[in-house]
């Protein structure tokens, strides 16, 4: 800065115009306030929301391989069981490869003393839906005293049991569904331990003509036993639909980009010197769409090829600004909690499932205060957003099944709020999101 | 103006609220007896005292040694140019309306006394480029080289408006001593 030779006019304003002490006003403050709120909310990152939602999705996951590998190694153990035990034999044949619900024999006997063997039906497998007694295995064969329970044989596969007589009996389900059971002449108790300690795996089991309640004593044969023993099923847990799963929980994660718009007032009379259009450009160009962190925990209801989905969804609305004419910029960001209801249709293709859904949801707001330039351009106003949100949502997405039991997705979704989200009379935001979700479900 | 602490520097840079506002507290009057200077409108000259501010906050990290108050009159000043830069009245810089004649600018004299609100007051008729380049000419002290590069003007631009600033308050000046000359004798 060089000073020239002062002019007399120069100096008078100089001199006269020095700073002097005096407070600023309670307007000065408050404005000042906001802005350094503003400045501190710039700052401030939200490593907790972070880190919360990453270990909240990490515990999920977790958990869910846990449970999934828990679940693969039982049938593992069970297998590793059935080497131990003399009277658990399995055989895996290509007809139990093509099984779809998991099944599981035990081979009990009371055999020791082959005079005096009692009947234990403690588990008794299904076939088509109908339960056997034992009252009923006596009256269908009334020689047997020690009954072999077999329980949950997988779907289509094929029994044989070895006779004493060394006849051949094979027992098969019918249709897809639980093999029931195999019941054995007490006097051929003792040979048929024998044979089914001796068994090996044979790969080529034929399906029988005729089922065990057909069988008679003469056609039970002493052929070999192929059991497949897999997990126990109590007689309780056995259900007619086996399989087909009515319920799902799951979880979905995703991104999704947020679209604002915005009205302005036409004319204000409290506004002297107010220009919408000046406003609404000033906006449009200060203004733009930010992203948000999705999380969805999710339910569904099967019924048939509809399902109807609800559960807890986190989302956020909101946008970035940045303000020249005042020099503040920052994000407003509108944190939601929110209860969905939607409606979807599941079709099958070729390996996956397409599932379209369509709902409405009610959200509570976790965070509304926002801030935003005033119609007059000269300062912030903060707002606040509704504390209850109504949107509705499109979903379009894409399930593959991992196992019977677990589902994978992917979701683009569509989000829209249903009326202004923040409405103070001159700042009225609505908002569109567009985002990509997912996910995993367990099928129950 | 008192010269801030070192320690109150640290805390209002570390963000603590207290000290921010202690520290506006003492650059308050320097701050706005500027915007008084550029705007007769007090919502401007909040808005503008205030931007000032938060970005001499925003820069404190910077601030290493010299005085205080010349720092935070620069970012003031700097704001008002950016200010006038965002505006559509920029354009109003190039405006040469006519010639102006410089004469009788320096051997101007006044036996008046005028106040502070007086002279702001005068600062309000001129027209805005005029008024913009005569602060920081006059009153702050910088040179027309220094102010066409901050205002992306020539020098003769800048030196066109100070000379108008200066006709026009000296015709005020003359005109309200006239005034007051009759209102002693009425």
């Amino acid at each position: 800065m060089k000073k020239q030779q002062k002019n007399p006019l120069d100096k008078l304003f100089e001199t006269v115009l020095l700073p002097q002490n005096e407070a600023p006003n309670s307007a000065f403050l408050q404005d000042l306030e906001a802005r350094l709120d503003a400045l501190e909310k710039k700052k401030r990152k939200p490593i907790l929301a972070w880190w919360v939602w990453s270990v909240l999705g990490a515990v999920v996951i977790v958990a869910g391989l846990i449970g999934y590998s828990n679940k693969s190694s039982f049938g593992a153990s069970n297998a590793s069981n059935r080497n131990s035990s003399p009277y658990q034999t399995a055989t895996k044949s290509s007809a139990l490869k093509q099984t779809s619900a998991p099944t599981s024999a035990k081979l009990s006997s009371k055999s020791s003393n082959s005079s005096s063997q009692s009947a234990s039906l403690s588990r008794i497998p299904i076939q088509d839906q109908s339960i056997i007694s034992n009252a009923s295995l006596k009256r269908k064969f009334p020689q047997v005293s020690a009954i072999t329970t077999i329980t949950s044989l997988p779907l289509s596969s094929s029994t044989r049991v070895k006779n004493r007589d060394e006849s051949l009996t094979r027992a098969s389900t019918e249709v897809q569904s639980n093999i029931d059971l195999i019941a054995l002449n007490s006097s051929l108790t003792s040979n048929a331990e024998k044979e089914i300690k001796n068994q090996q795996p044979t790969e080529n089991t034929k399906p029988a003509e005729i089922t065990i309640l057909d069988a008679t004593p003469s056609e039970i044969s002493s052929a070999p036993i192929d059991l497949k023993v897999n997990k126990e099923i109590p007689l309780d847990q056995l259900h007619p639909k086996q399989g087909q799963a009515k319920h799902s929980v799951g979880l979905q994660f995703g991104v999704s980009g947020i679209f604002s718009s915005f009205e302005v007032p036409e004319s204000t009379a409290a506004l002297a010197g107010y220009d919408p259009h000046l406003y609404r450009n000033f906006r449009s160009v200060s203004e733009r769409q930010t992203s948000s962190w999705d999380f969805n925990l999710r339910y569904q209801f099967y019924l048939k090829n509809l399902v109807i989905q609800t559960g807890v969804q986190y989302l956020e609305w909101g946008e970035q600004y940045k303000y020249d004419v005042i020099s503040v910029e920052g994000t407003n960001r509108y944190q939601y909690v929110q209860v969905p209801l939607a409606l979807a249709y599941q079709i099958p293709l070729k390996k996956v499932v397409f599932q379209p859904s369509v709902g409405f949801a009610m959200g509570y707001g976790l965070k509304t205060s926002g801030a935003y330039i005033q119609p007059l351009l000269n300062q912030v106003e903060l707002v606040s957003s509704q504390k209850w949100s109504k949107n509705g949502q499109l979903q379009l997405e894409l399930i593959y099944s991992v196992s019977d039991h677990v589902n994978v997705s992917i979701a683009p979704i569509y989000r829209r709020t249903f009326g202004n989200l923040v409405d103070n009379g001159t700042i009225m935001n609505r908002y569109q999101s567009v985002g990509l979700l997912t996910g995993f479900s367990f099928k129950f | 103006m008192q010269e801030p602490t070192t320690q109150l520097l640290n805390e209002a840079a570390q963000g603590q609220r207290r000290a921010q506002l202690e520290l506006y507290q003492l650059c308050y009057p320097v701050l706005i007896s500027v915007a008084r200077r550029y705007y007769r409108n007090s919502e401007e000259q909040m808005t503008v005292v205030n931007n000032a501010f938060v970005k001499a906050v925003q820069n404190l990290q910077q601030y290493e040694t010299g005085r205080f108050q010349s720092w935070i009159l620069r970012i003031i000043s700097n704001e008002i140019i950016d200010e006038y830069r965002r505006n559509k009245r920029y354009q109003n810089l190039y405006r040469f309306d006519a010639a102006v004649e410089d004469r009788g600018a320096e051997d101007f004299q006044s036996a008046a006394v005028f106040t502070q609100e007086e002279l702001q007051g005068l600062l309000q008729h001129l027209s805005e480029p005029a008024r913009l380049v005569f602060n920081l000419f006059a009153i702050e002290g910088y040179a027309h080289k220094e102010i066409a590069a901050m205002l992306g003007v020539t020098e003769e631009t800048s030196k066109w408006h100070t000379k108008m600033a200066r006709k026009k308050l000296k015709e005020l000046i003359i005109d309200q001593n006239e005034k007051a000359a009759k209102k002693s004798v009425g």
